[in-house]
């Protein structure tokens, strides 16, 4: 699987895959804002996005609703510390697959790939 | 001057981040509204009159600001900086009469002890390092923020300064938090960075 982190943060992006099971760390690349972000999917290198919230350029909001408006055939899980419910409620909205709070964990991270089926 | 490389710059950033969600989360809860984040910017600086502050600075606005103390292995000072109708704004939001100046004041002391607690509680936690706190109070009413910040007492300063700005759009109340660490409890911080990047 296609695997791509979007965040602005260079750290959060290596704890992410860090964080990541073996199984989904053969096909990953990188984006530091929203704008790279759908450049890498229109590219065909994105089957599943990890998404930050807070970036500069295209934030994470604007990222989801774009996909959101094209239909992208593409799963996204939001990783943020933007942990209001009214920002896990518009994601969701917004299509997104699941949320999970930053600081993220491996233990978090299976737990939602088990939920959301993607192992 | 600047002490951080681009990796513990970015490092940094990335623990506010942590940080200023806990804090957005606990306004939001205050005022039952949606609050908007920006990207936290972090700068070093001799003092907060000379630190780069384009969004405070940039502007000749009249501000309010609160200050709140922190101590511990890290220390230093927090502010919060109200825009001139902020506290009013939020005054409404949350049902208070605006005109009563002691209720807006008190308003803008709870606000900061939210704001601040959350933040720094955060950033100790993900340092490892406790802290404890002093009573937050008035800095300045209804001065541009430069002049305020041209306070003698925070001339001696050496700080690590982070700003996170918190915009409630609802009622276009906007806030920014000032979290100046004291020089000479920075290499705390700077080892607890180091570490995170090996």
């Amino acid at each position: 699987m296609k695997v791509l982190i979007t965040d602005d943060s260079s750290l959060a992006r290596k704890l992410l895959l860090k964080a990541l099971p073996e199984s989904l760390t053969d096909e990953v690349s990188q984006a530091a804002n929203g704008e790279e972000a759908l450049a890498a999917y229109e590219a065909g290198q994105a089957e599943l996005i990890f998404l930050d919230l807070t970036m500069p350029v295209m934030d994470g909001f604007q990222t989801l609703e774009h996909l959101h408006k094209i239909e992208a055939n593409v799963i996204v899980i939001v990783v943020s510390a933007d942990i209001q419910p009214q920002a896990r409620e518009l994601v969701m909205a917004l299509g997104a697959a699941a949320f999970i709070k930053k600081p993220i964990s491996s233990e978090a991270m299976l737990a939602t790939l088990h939920e959301i089926g993607v192992l | 001057m600047d002490m951080l490389s681009e990796d513990q710059r970015d490092a940094l950033q990335e623990l506010m981040n942590v940080a200023m969600g806990q804090a957005a989360d606990q306004l939001a809860r205050l005022t039952d509204t949606f609050v908007v984040l920006s990207v936290p910017r972090i700068h070093s600086a001799a003092n907060l009159s000379e630190a780069q502050l384009p969004a405070i600075m940039g502007a000749e606005q009249m501000v309010d600001i609160t200050r709140q103390s922190f101590l511990g292995q890290v220390r230093g000072e927090a502010f919060v900086c109200f825009g001139s109708h902020g506290a009013d704004q939020l005054a409404e939001l949350m049902g208070y009469d605006e005109d009563n100046i002691q209720q807006r004041e008190e308003l803008m002391l709870d606000v900061t002890n939210i704001l601040c607690g959350a933040c720094i509680n955060s950033l100790a936690e993900q340092f490892e390092l406790p802290v404890s706190y002093g009573a937050p109070s008035v800095f300045s009413r209804q001065a541009p923020f430069k002049q305020a910040m041209n306070n003698k007492a925070l001339q001696s300063h050496q700080t690590l300064i982070m700003e996170i700005r918190f915009e409630v759009k609802a009622c276009q109340f906007t806030c920014d938090l000032l979290l100046c660490i004291a020089q000479e409890t920075v290499e705390h911080v700077m080892a607890v960075i180091d570490r995170l990047l090996s």
